[in-house]
């Protein structure tokens, strides 16, 4: 009788972990083979050639002025040329476009994991074979997870060789930026995805779930940067004028500094995309998103790639830790799930 | 058939089924939420309009002080400059959350119209009922339409609360315009509506559907744009150089041809490729119904300048055509398909 209970399994047999990486395995096979995925990630792709051509055409101006050595105005040497271009500045173009078209292909990656699952009630089959809840939830995290990263590095492979067979060969400190970018898009991503797995937990019909998703993802686009301008308007008050005395600018500045990092804070998008531009240029010293300013360090100062992470280290933080909160989420509400 | 049953479509069942589907998605909390959040961007949007319009309008009184204490060759270079800020800016600096917010208000009220019966099984029961499916499919679209007009009209009612709060008065004219840029919001709106409804009919899962029409969604806002704007400009080929200082009066006449014919050729393909995409037929008709207010009413001009309506509209023909066309197909094909749909 002992040999027929299913529950009693040789250890052997069943390696600890092995559901885990079988749902993980399952998943992500399903996400490469989705027509949906196919379909955003080529939509996602094409939007990317636009701002890979101008990068490649800002690049190939930078060498011409480079190679035609250093142009000295009366105000000392144009800054315009004076250093070799950056391959990575190339990607610069990227965050702006990935935080929109990306997120929303990650929604619709995540959208449907469980709720369809529920609707069909092929989730209450899977759930009376030997793996565990757990064991469902992290499979599912982590098939979509590897099917992110093996998106983003493919069109990072893609646009490698796309450079190399320009003549652009990057250098290791350009390759490190090119791989924390990559990484950051994946932080990104990974969020929404994470978002998506989370409402599709709690909301149990697909159309909602995705509906949901979009709300989050307009309150976050659209309505966390209103709010910033506004609360910039009301918080910050006007511009010092021009006579001002110092200390008024000093705490105008303070105060803009404040509302823009708090802003930043609240908005994947931006946080993301200064997070993403500091590892493409680690000169980047400050960006403000509702200004619209940008400070760099002087060209003469060397700056390597992890400097500007250390510099932005609670936006890092939140990027990479948002994704993990929400998958605590729905780690927590799948495992209460009440599956009838 | 016998003679007993007419082959017409009843009005009155279509009307039902419209009401019903109508009460649905104004009682949707889903569809609440999505209408709340456009409202809260609307506000926001109009409260910086409404600024605008008050630093455009001191900008104004300033110029005109000016000018009246100024000489008169100074003079006639100023009043031609500036223009009297007008109030439908404040009514438009809400059509662009339209634009963008718009599509997925409109996707989010058809994507799960014909769907979402059919994964709950409600449709075969309604398809039992003595009702035939076109009156379905028509009194849903019906329906549909009806509460996307309505959630068109909220920002437009929203400004004109704002405006009157503010005390300014509307001329008959701009609320012409309004009327208009509304009229094009709405057929904007129908357009993603069509696709959210035809995706409806072909995929059997509400989620599904909507990917789809948001991929939709995603193609014509950002690559068809993009597509349009590479072309034009190899189409329309290099810019011609800017001629040298001591020039010849002939060079830069040719010059000047040069550039005007190069703009045309470029704004001539562009808008081509546009009329194929919604949002491109929409920012150009906001854009044209923008640009017809500042071009008539300057400064000490004459009221009488303002260009005829009908004149205007019929130069963007193309635009109005695609806007129209484009609904009118996806809602065909959605007719279509639910007709022949096998349920089983």
């Amino acid at each position: 009788m002992s040999t027929d209970n299913p529950l009693h399994i040789p250890a052997s047999s069943r390696p600890a972990g092995s559901g885990l990486l079988t749902v993980a395995r399952k998943e992500l096979t399903d996400h490469l083979t989705s027509r949906t995925f196919l379909v955003f990630a080529v939509l996602l792709l094409v939007v990317c050639i636009l701002p890979f051509q101008q990068g490649l055409a800002g690049y190939w101006t930078i060498q011409a002025a480079y190679a035609a050595g250093p142009v000295v105005t009366p105000w000392g040497v144009e800054e315009f040329g004076s250093v070799p271009p950056n391959a990575a500045d190339i990607y610069s173009g990227f965050p702006k476009i990935i935080s929109t078209v990306g997120a929303i292909l990650a929604i619709a990656m995540g959208f449907d994991l469980v709720s369809r699952e529920w609707q069909t009630g092929s989730l209450k089959l899977l759930l009376v074979r030997p793996v565990f809840r757990d064991q469902i939830i992290t499979g599912k995290a982590l098939g979509g997870l590897f099917a992110l990263t093996t998106l983003v590095f493919a069109g990072l492979a893609v646009s490698l060789g796309v450079l190399l067979v320009e003549g652009i060969v990057p250098d290791s400190d350009a390759l490190i930026s090119i791989l924390l970018f990559a990484l950051a898009t994946v932080a990104f991503l990974a969020f929404y995805f994470s978002l998506a797995l989370t409402i599709s937990t709690v909301v149990p019909r697909t159309g909602k779930a995705f509906l949901y998703a979009l709300v989050a993802f307009f309150v976050f686009t659209a309505l966390v940067p209103t709010v910033g301008v506004v609360a910039k308007d009301v918080v910050v008050g006007a511009h010092p004028l021009p006579g001002a005395s110092p200390a008024e600018r000093e705490d105008y500045q303070a105060r803009l500094e404040l509302v823009e990092s708090v802003a930043t804070f609240f908005s994947p998008q931006w946080n993301y995309e200064l997070v993403a531009t500091s590892a493409l240029e680690p000169r980047l010293a400050a960006y403000g998103f509702i200004g619209g300013s940008a400070a760099y360090l002087p060209y003469d100062v060397t700056a390597h790639p992890a400097d500007a992470f250390a510099r932005f280290w609670q936006n890092v933080l939140v990027l990479f830790m948002a994704p993990l909160v929400l998958y605590g989420i729905a780690f927590l509400a799948f495992q209460r799930m009440d599956v009838r | 058939m016998s003679g007993d049953v007419p082959m017409t479509i009843d009005l009155s069942r279509v009307a039902i089924i419209a009401r019903k589907e109508f009460a649905d998605h104004l009682t949707d909390r889903t569809f609440l939420l999505m209408l709340v959040l456009f409202g809260i961007l609307t506000v926001l949007a109009l409260e910086q309009g409404l600024a605008g319009y008050t630093r455009a309008m001191e900008w104004y009184v300033t110029v005109l002080e000016r000018t009246a204490h100024s000489v008169s060759s100074e003079a006639s270079l100023l009043t031609s400059s500036p223009n009297l800020p007008s109030v439908l800016w404040i009514f438009l600096s809400v059509g662009n959350t339209l634009l963008i917010f718009g599509p997925v208000l409109a996707i989010a009220v058809g994507f799960d119209l014909i769907s979402g019966e059919r994964s709950t099984r409600s449709l075969r029961t309604l398809l039992s009922r003595p009702v035939y499916r076109d009156e379905v499919i028509t009194g849903k679209a019906v329906g549909g339409t009806a509460v996307l007009v309505l959630a068109s009209a909220v920002p437009y009612l929203l400004a004109l609360g704002a405006v009157l709060v503010a005390g300014l008065t509307i001329t008959p004219y701009d609320a012409m315009i309004v009327a208009l840029c509304w009229g094009a919001g709405v057929l904007y709106l129908l357009a993603y509506f069509g696709v959210a409804v035809a995706f409806s009919a072909f995929s059997e899962d509400g989620g599904r559907a909507l990917a789809w029409a948001m991929a939709i969604f995603i193609l014509f806002s950002t690559i068809v744009p993009a597509v349009a704007e590479d072309t034009a400009r190899s189409a329309a080929g290099p810019i011609p150089e800017w001629p040298p200082d001591d020039a010849p009066p002939d060079e830069i006449q040719r010059y000047l041809e040069e550039r005007s014919s190069y703009y045309a050729t470029y704004n001539g393909v562009r808008n081509t490729i546009l009329t194929l995409s919604p949002n491109g037929n929409y920012e150009t008709l906001i854009q044209m119904l923008a640009d017809l207010h500042h071009g008539g009413d300057t400064a000490g001009g004459a009221v009488a300048e303002l260009p005829g309506l009908d004149e205007v509209l019929g130069r963007f023909w193309q635009n109005i055509v695609g806007l129209i066309a484009f609904p009118t197909i996806f809602l065909a094909v959605a007719y279509v398909r639910f007709m022949r749909i096998d349920l089983r």
